[in-house]
């Protein structure tokens, strides 16, 4: 739980009588030393007014999202008008409303509605916390209340800030709205750097494990793993980086997804002509038993020729891929996932239903896309969740069957500990990196010169050129269940 | 530019007829020597009027493109601007690509026609040859297509620079030439159905039409997602303006989550009569759900805050079992009727028919079933206030 101010807990009504008088400060920012002379003033005749402070500057990363500014603005600002209040925006991006408390019995100022209750005060921060309950673990810290015949805010609470720790409130660029930050150019011009060059560099792996638990009840996350599939992937960061447009392919959702269907055939294309060739490409590389590698594609991708002839190239060299498949691919066209899951089964091949977050879990059926596994994104907040919600989580494991689900981003071993209790098995992420790459460190003859770092990256690279300064390659794509890592990995 | 092989530019009716004559010939051969070939009749005959313009048949046309590579492709233009196209072997990534593209070109005019899959439809011969001709007799013979409609300009999807393009471009414009609107009904228990509430959206096939003829919005669904933003900004800003509310009566519209968050939104909100708070839907797609779920779940609860119902749009029977309305937190489901729907195990039955609007209910068969479900609301042209009193189960 996030600290609240001194002896202020948030609910108006429990605000402490022990808080210090307001005292203005002398220097700082417009915005609060607006705030404190308006606080002031009011001071002198405190009876029925409040101060509520909304404090976005606690959400954590994402937020505050542009969207949370907007809408927490408009909220405030309704009640402002009816409540003769005053709004502050703080340097940190916190807001502050000065105003009337609601009198019962009488009807405030301004627009009325006849379909919804519009927000009394005093109900702000629980309509706060509610909104934002999924973006912070600590909703209830969101808001602070002060009745200011009851207590007044230190004055500290709204200290400009110095300069140097001074950081402008985030919006996105005035000529767009919101969703539109990104231009469809700048993904344009990262597909192109995909179609325009070699893409061997462009590409990392990483492999998805199978901890051997010899029963349900286990949930030693120091069990021995077994490579199961090796998921072959563009490195958005790589492409980014080429065009200097960091974290700008994955802004949009959508632009990301039509990113991803031009990326597909360059992908397809890499390992039709590197199948039988040997190498962390190949699709028959290790032979049989080998653990098979994983691709991203689109329903697009996975119903193009290109695909066909990739399944083909599977069947005469005995081998077979797995075909990861975004939720949001599925639900943008569920007949062509259908035809998709039709083609794949015909094939033999297994498809992965990716991208399937906790909230996805607790708002859908992901069972109900009948994929052959789901990967399950790692967060905390699933270790986190309330009774009901923890309760609706295990039965939509339970209807998916916890062996068809993988663990992924699972980058902590607090990520193996819960998904090794709810019976999962299959794990994908950094914290199985680290644990493999300790394997291989201890079984490898050239490991005194290599950190655990280096051996985690040189496994996720597909090319030489990645794996430069390895002496002992054969074990980066070792097919054998590791040592086991006592106390888990270092890193 | 791309198309078919066996291109000819001859478009006038004899030139239609002459084709017919050597389509027939050409299937009877294949029903006489018994030689496998595939066949596809687009039946463009069959549009509405506002339907049927030059680039509505020139996007139909090129959706057939994709079996240009198919083995021996020969194209046939038929009287009243119908087209075939015959093959040999399989072509099936071909064949899909063409069929999707054929729907999605009508995606959004959906209850307009009588059924879009039959737009397109496939035969093997020579094991269906008689059911390609009958398909072909079937057809009107009206006048051929009108000018332009000859051409065989290939239609590209939405690229990132017209996205970009159409979206500079739509800042400040007035839509309202665009709005459509559609019924929803409730069906009665003496019969018949009452107006609820209808349903606003724009025509993207007339945006289309003036911003980008030649290109086809849905041939990529996701830059058609993204351009759908703008169109809600734009249908937004026409709803805030003085009186453009005044008087009307319930209503619903498609928004994306993002829209619902942006300032356009806010300012329809803030000028929204009061009398309509309450009365309006907002409908939500499942992708754009799940493409950002903690944005749709503050938007849905702020949305919820401020009056609106929210409606969870574009259900079918794929998808019924996935999107459980009461888990997302949503009033409304719509589902599309498909015969599909009527083939449903009993175990997946709709679980919440009261909360159901039943939409493209074109036909007897889906109000039919829409009652047997406890369905009360409709879409559709078998669905009118006042209407299908004569209809079975209306």
């Amino acid at each position: 739980m996030q600290q609240h101010p001194a002896g202020r807990e948030g609910p108006i009504g429990r605000a402490s009588r022990a808080a210090l008088p307001f005292t203005p400060l002398e220097s700082g920012g417009g915005a609060e030393q607006a705030l404190q002379e308006a606080v002031r003033r009011a001071a002198r005749s405190p009876q029925g007014r409040m101060v509520l402070a909304l404090h976005l500057s606690r959400l954590p990363p994402p937020g505050p999202r542009p969207h949370h500014r907007r809408i927490a603005r408009a909220i405030l600002e309704d009640t402002a008008q009816r409540h003769e209040g005053q709004i502050f925006t703080l340097a940190n991006g916190d807001m502050v409303l000065l105003c009337r408390e609601a009198v019962p019995g009488r009807t405030p100022a301004g627009r009325q509605s006849a379909g919804t209750a519009l927000p009394d005060p005093t109900c702000l921060p629980d309509i706060m916390a509610r909104l934002l309950r999924i973006d912070t673990p600590d909703p209830a810290g969101l808001t602070t209340v002060w009745r200011l015949e009851e207590a007044l805010p230190a004055p500290t609470e709204f200290a400009p800030p110095p300069p140097a720790a001074s950081r402008p409130v985030l919006s996105p660029p005035a000529s767009h709205g919101p969703g539109l930050a990104v231009q469809p150019s700048v993904v344009d011009a990262i597909a192109a750097v995909a179609e325009g060059t070699a893409i061997a560099n462009l590409l990392q792996r990483q492999t998805g494990v199978l901890i051997a638990s010899t029963n349900r009840h286990d949930t030693n996350p120091n069990a021995p793993l077994r490579p199961l599939y090796r998921e072959v992937t563009f490195s958005i960061d790589a492409l980014e980086a080429r065009i200097a447009a960091a974290g700008q392919a994955t802004a949009d959702p959508f632009l990301f997804r039509h990113l991803a269907g031009r990326l597909d055939p360059r992908m397809l294309a890499v390992l039709a002509d590197a199948a039988g060739q040997g190498g962390a490409l190949d699709i028959a590389a290790g032979g049989r038993g080998a653990p098979p590698l994983h691709l991203n594609l689109t329903l697009a991708g996975i119903l193009s020729d290109p695909f066909a002839r990739l399944a083909q190239l599977c069947r005469s060299l005995g081998t077979a891929v797995g075909v990861e498949l975004a939720l949001v691919e599925a639900c943008a066209d569920a007949a062509a996932f259908t035809r998709a899951r039709s083609l794949l089964a015909d094939c033999g091949l297994t498809l992965v239903l990716d991208g399937v977050s906790h909230l996805a879990l607790l708002l859908t059926r992901p069972c109900g896309w009948r994929a052959d596994l789901v990967k399950l994104d790692w967060s905390p907040r699933l270790a986190d969740l309330a009774g009901e919600e923890r309760q609706q989580v295990a039965a939509a494991l339970e209807r998916i069957g916890p062996h068809r689900v993988i663990l992924h981003r699972a980058e902590t071993e607090a990520a193996l500990r819960w998904g090794l209790a709810q019976g999962i098995r299959r794990f994908q992420g950094r914290y199985v990196d680290a644990i493999l790459a300790a394997g291989r460190t201890m079984a490898c003859p050239r490991a005194a010169g290599c950190s655990l770092r280096q051996c985690i990256e040189r496994a996720a690279a597909t090319g030489p050129a990645g794996r430069t300064g390895c002496g002992a390659t054969f074990l980066l794509d070792g097919e054998a269940p590791l040592p086991v890592m006592a106390g888990g990995p270092a890193a | 530019v791309s198309g078919l092989p066996v291109r000819r530019p001859e478009t006038d009716d004899d030139a239609r007829h002459a084709e017919a004559v050597q389509l027939r010939a050409l299937v009877r051969e294949s029903a006489g020597s018994g030689t496998a070939r595939r066949a596809v009749l687009l039946t463009l005959s069959q549009l509405p009027d506002d339907l049927a313009r030059p680039h509505h048949r020139r996007l139909a046309r090129a959706a057939l493109d994709p079996l240009a590579a198919a083995d021996r492709a020969r194209r046939f233009d038929l009287p009243g601007g119908d087209i075939a196209v015959v093959w040999r072997g399989e072509a099936p990534a071909a064949l899909r690509a063409s069929r999707d593209a054929v729907l999605h070109l009508f995606a959004d005019e959906a209850e307009r026609l009588p059924d879009p899959a039959s737009l397109l439809r496939s035969f093997r011969l020579p094991e269906e040859a008689e059911l390609l001709l009958e398909a072909m007799q079937a057809s009107p013979i009206g006048p051929a297509a009108p000018a332009g409609g000859g051409r065989r300009a290939a239609c590209p999807p939405l690229d990132p620079a017209l996205l970009a393009a159409m979206e500079a471009a739509l800042v400040q414009a007035d839509v309202a030439r665009f709005v459509r609107r559609r019924q929803i009904c409730e069906r009665l228990p003496e019969g018949g159905f009452r107006l609820r509430w209808e349903e606003r959206s724009l025509s993207v096939a007339e945006i289309a039409a003036v911003l980008a003829p030649e290109r086809s919005m849905r041939g990529d669904p996701w830059l058609f997602r993204r351009l759908t933003r703008t169109l809600d900004r734009r249908m937004l800003a026409l709803l805030a303006a003085p009186q453009e509310l005044h008087g009307a009566g319930p209503f619903s519209l498609n928004l994306n989550i993002a829209s619902i968050l942006s300032p356009e939104f806010l300012r329809f909100d803030a000028n929204l009569p009061g009398a309509l708070r309450g009365q309006v839907v907002i409908d939500l797609l499942p992708v754009d759900i799940l493409a950002d779920p903690p944005s749709f779940l503050f938007a849905r609860d702020f949305a919820r805050d401020r009056g609106y119902r929210l409606l969870l749009h574009g259900i079918t029977a794929d998808t019924l079992e996935v999107f459980p309305l009461r888990r997302l937190g949503l009033d409304l489901l719509q589902l599309h009727w498909s015969p599909d729907l009527a083939r449903l195990d009993p175990d997946q039955a709709l679980a919440d028919a009261a909360h159901t609007v039943l939409s493209r209910a074109n036909n007897a068969e889906a109000l039919a079933w829409g009652r047997e479900q406890g369905i009360m609301l409709y879409q559709g042209r078998a669905a009118v206030p006042g209407g299908a009193r004569a209809l079975p189960g209306g």
